[in-house]
């Protein structure tokens, strides 16, 4: 089975291109084939892994297909089992595969449906390449992969602008990361010689790249991270990515491609290991985006957009789990975190889908309405916060006691925060939108609970996000599939976990206190700092700075290019070749006329001159030939007499 | 002064010329006609001039003289029965009017 | 004594014979013209019989003034006009004419007086007709057979132009 390893991949992928060009002829225009493609995924997967559990399949394997010559370089398509990449490989898989069945009934009456299974099966099929890349080139290319399909995703109803800008936001924002990245690759490249992990860890272990070196290509690495898993400050594009459907927010912005940025982290952990300065501002900048985007959910109005603020913020976790150290706690709250933020996208999509609306202010006490969903999202919520007993907490409580253990004793500090401003916003969110009185009576009385295709994923990913913890936090499970490279941990003394719950459970019962009655004292808060409240509800204006500073005069600069080229390059070079070619054209034609037919006329105006002059001599009077033939005879008769002599 | 044979020879270039001018000169077609027969008579005095000067005793000269004489007739009656018939065309025998062969 | 008299008598005809062929050249009547083309060719005869060609004059008399100025002077009668006499004769390149003639003229006098100064003659008068027949019919057989071939032709030419459009065939 592990030789078929690469269908993990190319199912996915073959379903899509089938999907987009027949889809029209599949049952379900194609939805069943990109669902079956996903599930048998998910079964070779899972099957890897039940191979590794009873131990016939040894981790690492390594498989390699070429693919070209370069002169003395190869390069090529390559599987790469090991723990993180199995794991995730399974989660994506599977996750995919509920995803897509909860689009059949989400997106059952959009128009390009069946383009959108397409691009979901194409985008499943890229971050599976992803995973199981064994190559930086293979990695690279799901990667771009993954990029073009959240573009076309996230502007999927593009007939709405905000939606086609946000697309466009997206790909340009994580593209000035994978300026960076690239840059990386080509820097890994020159030094190294070769793409492949094994052989680069090999070098690294032989030292054979200086610390120096290892300090900047790591940081070029980072760069894709930091675009592509939304850190600060290139988070702005994940809260505009809302406006594509629920489901694609789902997989991309909480299972998948967000974490390939810190699967990249992971992957590439060698060079940061030998860098310890850029290991740190990983850290940091993961602690600062950690705390940065509670901040702003904590305002935010739109459920969707508190779920987004909510990833970059767990988003900004894993990597401060990686940048102290944490390789398991990181990858590990990777894991979970997919489970559960894709529970919560999907659970607020059933309930956009019932109310027809995202403002939170707007529904309420639909507990009693939509019992799964209601049970479901809490289950979601539990997790997220890292109520004690979900997979939620082992993860977080990992981290922050990583971030403890390595003396990042104030990173600690910013997580604990950041978890008490999670629960926070999470309570918040969840009363408003369950609990309490209906805010709009005519909404309250139309909801209804979505229809089964839509509960049952909500379901089993529930289930996953309770239990998930238990089955994966115990040290040895861990240690075989998230094996820490480095340095272990110092020891951990027990208070630190507790305190990380206690943040937890005092944002739980602030936010309860604040949002579960009357909600008078919200609005006291709110004019008593109200400065505050506008910074946060406007984001920190960030998107109004970035909007100054770089794109305005980015669209000025164009222009003003734009300018140049028409009036100046277009003027000199495309008109005035035109016009110098029709200067020339005139020469031509003026020597033409003048000199060309000049000539031509003139040998006929010289010919008829010449014959009327010598017309006259023909002119019909026999004595005036005669008169000629005299005059010849005399001229002949003196030349003879001059030449010839006397005789 | 004696008779000697260039004065003779003067005599015959004169009327040679003075018929080369009317051959050039007159307009009527039978005053050339008249003007060739002058220049003919030109060199028959010039052929006998030699004869007698030169060639004492010999005739042949004047031999060559008959037959210039025959042949000016000849050519005479050609030249005067052409003139006749062009009378009749254009009834006029002025040069002025036959220049149908002009170019 | 004869030589003066030979002399004497050649210089009249000379100068009657230049004045008649000026006449012949200048006269506004080319009837007159005519009449003294006569008269000159009878004055060329006298000539030929002072220099000692005595059938040559005769015939010269007998074929030129008696054949060929007769059918000239019908010619002319027959076509003359009433206004002829008041048209000038020369035309328009008369200059020309005067220059070239008198080029010519002077050319040949030059030449002869070059060439020809001082040759005299002094023989006998001998009657040449017997000598002429003799060498026409001996040695210059050929021609004369040529020369009676061209008098038909110039026969046969003449009479066809003489003849009416409509008789032509």
């Amino acid at each position: 089975m592990v030789d078929y390893a690469y269908l993990i991949a190319l199912l996915p992928f073959a379903a899509a291109i089938l999907i987009f060009f027949f889809g029209r002829w599949l049952p379900v225009k194609g939805a069943a084939l990109g669902i079956l493609a996903c599930l048998a995924s998910f079964g070779i997967s899972f099957d890897l892994l039940m191979q590794v559990l009873d131990g016939t399949l040894k981790l690492p394997h390594e498989i390699h297909y070429p693919w070209f010559e370069v002169g003395l370089f190869q390069f090529e398509w390559g599987v790469l089992l090991d723990g993180p990449s199995l794991v995730l490989v399974v989660a994506v898989s599977g996750i995919s595969a509920l995803i897509q069945i909860y689009s059949v009934g989400y997106m059952h009456d959009a128009p390009r449906f069946k383009r959108f299974f397409s691009y979901l099966s194409l985008f499943t099929a890229a971050m599976l390449a992803l995973v199981l890349a064994n190559n930086y080139l293979q990695f690279f290319i799901g990667w771009e992969i993954m990029g073009a399909c959240s573009y076309f995703l996230i502007g999927f109803e593009f007939e709405r602008d905000a939606a086609g800008a946000a697309g466009n936001k997206a790909f340009l924002t994580t593209r000035l990361g994978d300026l960076g990245f690239y840059a990386g690759l080509l820097t890994i490249f020159f030094v190294i010689g070769t793409f492949n992990f094994t052989q680069i860890q090999n070098h690294l272990h032989d030292g054979n790249v200086s610390t120096h070196m290892a300090t900047i290509i790591a940081l070029l690495l980072f760069c894709g991270t930091v675009g592509k898993s939304a850190q600060f400050p290139l988070h702005v594009w994940l809260p505009d990515a809302m406006e594509g459907p629920t489901p694609v927010s789902a997989l991309i912005h909480a299972a998948t491609m967000v974490a390939a940025g810190v699967y990249l982290v992971a992957r590439s952990y060698g060079f940061f290991l030998q860098a310890p300065q850029a290991l740190e501002v990983v850290a940091w900048v993961g602690g600062f985006t950690a705390i940065f985007a509670a901040t702003i959910a904590v305002t935010a109005d739109d459920v969707k957009k508190v779920l987004a603020y909510s990833t970059i913020s767990q988003l900004g976790y894993m990597i401060m789990g990686l940048g102290v150290g944490g390789y398991s706690a990181g990858l590990f709250h990777l894991t979970t975190h997919a489970a559960f933020k894709a529970l919560l996208f999907l659970a607020a999509g059933s309930i956009i889908h019932s109310v027809h609306t995202n403002d939170l202010w707007k529904m309420g006490s639909l507990s009693k309405q939509m019992p799964a969903t209601f049970w479901t999202f809490l289950s979601g919520t539990l997790a997220l916060v890292g109520f004690w007993g979900t997979s939620g907490y082992f993860s977080k409580e990992m981290i922050l006691g990583a971030a403890y253990g390595s003396h990042h004793v104030l990173l600690y500090g910013i997580g604990c925060a950041g978890a008490f401003l999670t629960s926070f916003y999470m309570t918040r969110a969840f009363s408003l939108i369950f609990l309490g009185d209906p805010r709009e009576r005519d909404r309250f009385a139309h909801a209804h609970e979505s229809p089964w295709s839509m509960i049952v994923p909500l379901m089993i990913l529930a289930v996953a996000a309770l239990g998930l913890g238990w089955f994966m936090h115990a040290p040895e499970t861990l240690e075989r599939f998230f094996p820490m490279p480095g340095r272990p941990d110092a020891a951990v003394p027990p208070w630190v976990g507790l305190v990380a719950l206690g943040s937890g459970f005092l944002g739980l019962a602030v936010g309860g206190a604040l949002y579960l009655g009357s909600l008078t004292l919200v609005g006291q808060l709110a004019s008593a700092f109200a400065p505050l409240h506008k910074l946060l509800k406007n984001k920190y204006y960030i998107d109004e700075l970035y909007w100054a500073v770089f794109v305005r005069p980015t669209g000025k600069l164009a222009e003003l290019l734009a300018w140049f080229d028409f009036n100046v390059i277009d003027r000199i070079f495309v008109d005035g070749f035109g016009q110098a070619a029709s200067l020339w054209s005139e020469i031509q034609s003026w020597i033409d006329d003048h000199l060309v037919d000049g000539v031509v006329n003139g040998s006929g105006w010289s010919a008829e001159s010449l014959g009327a002059i010598a017309r006259r001599m023909q002119n019909g009077f026999v004595q005036n030939y005669l008169l000629v033939i005299t005059m010849t005879l005399v001229a002949l008769l003196t030349a003879m007499e001059t030449f010839v002599g006397k005789h | 002064m004696i008779l000697s044979l260039h004065h003779v020879l003067m005599l015959s270039a004169i009327v040679f010329g003075i018929g080369v001018y009317g051959a050039l000169t007159r307009r009527n077609v039978l005053g050339i006609l008249m003007s060739i027969e002058l220049m003919f008579n030109a060199a028959s005095l010039n052929l006998v001039a030699f004869n007698h000067f030169l060639h004492p005793g010999e005739v042949r000269g004047q031999a060559i003289v008959i037959f210039v004489i025959t042949l000016a007739a000849a050519e005479a009656v050609v030249g005067l029965s052409l003139v006749l018939s062009i009378y009749r065309n254009i009834k006029s025998v002025y040069t002025e009017k036959m220049n149908l062969l002009h170019g | 004594m004869e030589q003066t008299l030979a002399t004497l008598i050649f210089a009249g005809l000379a100068v009657l014979l230049i004045g008649l062929s000026l006449v012949v050249v200048t006269s506004r009547s080319v009837f007159r013209g005519a009449i003294a083309l006569t008269a000159a060719l009878g004055v060329v005869a006298g000539i030929f019989a002072l220099l000692g060609a005595d059938f040559v004059a005769a015939s010269q008399l007998l074929i030129y003034v008696g054949g060929i100025m007769i059918i000239m002077l019908f010619v002319i009668m027959l076509s003359q006009r009433p206004q002829d006499h008041l048209d000038r004769q020369t035309n328009d390149q008369w200059v020309w004419g005067v220059l070239f003639s008198l080029a010519i003229v002077c050319a040949l006098i030059l030449q002869f007086r070059a060439v020809y100064r001082g040759v005299f003659a002094d023989t006998v008068a001998v009657p040449t007709t017997a000598a002429i027949g003799r060498l026409l019919l001996g040695e210059m057989v050929v021609p004369f057979e040529a020369v009676s071939l061209v008098l038909l032709a110039a026969l046969v030419g003449a009479v066809y132009f003489g003849l009416e459009k409509g008789e032509r065939r």
